[in-house]
């Protein structure tokens, strides 16, 4: 075992603790939420009940009855990727000129290539519709507004094909 | 061709594609927005009307205050928490792999999921009420209440594991045997905390603290969720001017009044780090690149 600043004791503790964190702030919440696919609507679920009293997988079948979701999951993934590897073609050179030459103005670039982490996504997205058409816009907000996962944050747009063309124009 | 010639040439090489990527995608859209925001519903250029109407309407003016409301609180919730739980995530060697895996998963889950697990546990009648209704106790209004407190619950559970990253890789960094040498020279856990770790990390704390209030403050699904009818804030404007109302001028405008404010926190940021680099015991590193 490696030098510690704490006891072994400690560690038990704090170990506790933080798992603790993690069920409550996590695990229940992950747990309610599956539990609210799997009720039963033709029953519902109302208080005082803590779990559902009927369950139900209607809403699961639906889901994946649905021919448009495993199409739209992959172009999702596939989205992700690419979008992935683009941003690590065009990073590294900038990243690498930036480490390695000194320059002037190279406080300047630094801000620049920095700038989108600092302009809000809503003013991004809403600079992006430049070109874009209007109804394809509003997903383009979602997306970029709220969305620290990027491109992966799409899987939950996947119902429509629209949004997703959306996110690829954007990108 | 000299030398210096020729570094040039590859710097230029180097930044071309992700510098001309930006410049086409974002600094042109940017400028796009910073003309509209001069513009009026008329089509009149160059005019301050949008401005003036933007800065002199109540319900704007509302909606200005209330997005840094929903920028601030998370950030400041997500901090008071990410910073025990970094230096816990320190201290514990054991468990710190699978635990390290597991408190990011809310970066993966889309906003409006998160919105959406607030609203099941902590709206009247959601899963926390009922677990305390035998007791007879009743959770605060947090859904729709005039405070965002669901919102401000919303941001922060998605922002903790993003703040918590960041920290607990700045402080991974600090040099154990500072720690152990500390703690030979008898200082206790909270001085080293104090005293060691949180000034070593600072410039990881501050780029954590500007990137969450800057992604709260342009925040759109979470507070159209979870937030009030009235106020609303700038990004929910922002929309329902445009895709509603097609007043594109004021939406551009709301755009610039946004990114005038986030730079003026990264400014600010700026500035602290400056200070930090010549406090002594602050680490001269360079922040925001995290």
């Amino acid at each position: 075992m490696s030098v510690s600043t704490h006891t072994r004791r400690d560690q038990i503790w704090i170990g506790a603790g933080l798992y603790t964190y993690l069920g409550i702030t996590l695990a229940v919440p992950l747990l309610v939420i599956f539990l609210w696919t799997i009720y039963d609507p033709a029953v519902g679920w109302f208080p005082p009940d803590i779990v559902p009293s009927s369950y139900s997988v209607s809403a699961w079948r639906e889901v994946l009855a649905d021919r448009q979701i495993i199409p739209s999951g992959v172009l999702s993934i596939i989205i992700a990727v690419i979008v992935t590897t683009a941003t690590g073609i065009l990073a590294f050179p900038t990243a690498w000129a930036l480490a390695q030459f000194p320059f002037r103005l190279k406080r300047a670039v630094e801000v620049f290539v920095l700038a989108p982490l600092i302009v809000p996504g809503i003013v991004v997205a809403q600079g992006g519709r430049v070109g874009l058409r209007d109804q394809v816009a509003p997903q383009a907000i979602h997306d970029d507004g709220d969305d620290a996962a990027g491109g992966a944050g799409s899987v939950d747009g996947a119902h429509a094909s629209v949004p997703l063309r959306a996110k690829w124009k954007m990108s | 061709m000299s030398e210096g010639r020729v570094k040039l040439s590859v710097l230029l090489l180097c930044l071309a594609p992700g510098g001309g990527f930006l410049l086409l995608l974002f600094g042109l859209p940017l400028v796009r927005v910073l003309i509209g925001s001069f513009t009026d519903a008329s089509g009149a250029f160059p005019t301050l009307s949008t401005w003036q109407r933007l800065l002199t309407t109540p319900v704007y003016l509302d909606g200005l205050w209330y997005s840094l409301w929903l920028g601030l609180a998370p950030t400041i919730v997500s901090l008071l928490i990410s910073l025990p739980l970094s230096a816990l995530m320190q201290a514990n060697e054991t468990t710190q792999k699978l635990f390290g895996a597991l408190y990011r998963i809310p970066l993966v889950v889309p906003g409006i999921v998160a919105g959406f697990i607030v609203l099941v546990l902590l709206d009247r009648g959601g899963t926390v009420s009922r677990l305390l209704a035998p007791f007879g106790l009743s959770l605060p209004r947090l859904v729709r209440d005039p405070w965002g407190l669901g919102a401000i619950i919303a941001s922060s559970w998605k922002n903790i594991p993003f703040m918590t990253l960041i920290i607990a890789g700045s402080m991974a960094a600090i040099n154990k045997d500072v720690l152990l040498a500390a703690r030979t020279l008898g200082a206790s856990r909270l001085t080293i905390l104090w005293r060691i770790q949180l000034p070593l990390a600072k410039p990881g704390v501050t780029a954590a603290v500007l990137l969450t209030f800057i992604g709260s403050l342009g925040s759109f699904v979470i507070p159209s969720l979870l937030g009030p009818s009235y106020p609303l804030p700038l990004s929910v404007h922002m929309y329902m001017e445009g895709f509603q109302k097609g007043n594109w001028p004021m939406v551009y405008a709301m755009g610039t009044l946004l990114s005038v404010c986030a730079i003026g926190v990264l400014l600010a940021y700026y500035a602290v780090i400056g200070r930090i680099g010549r406090t002594p015991g602050g680490g001269r590193q360079r922040g925001g690149t995290a």
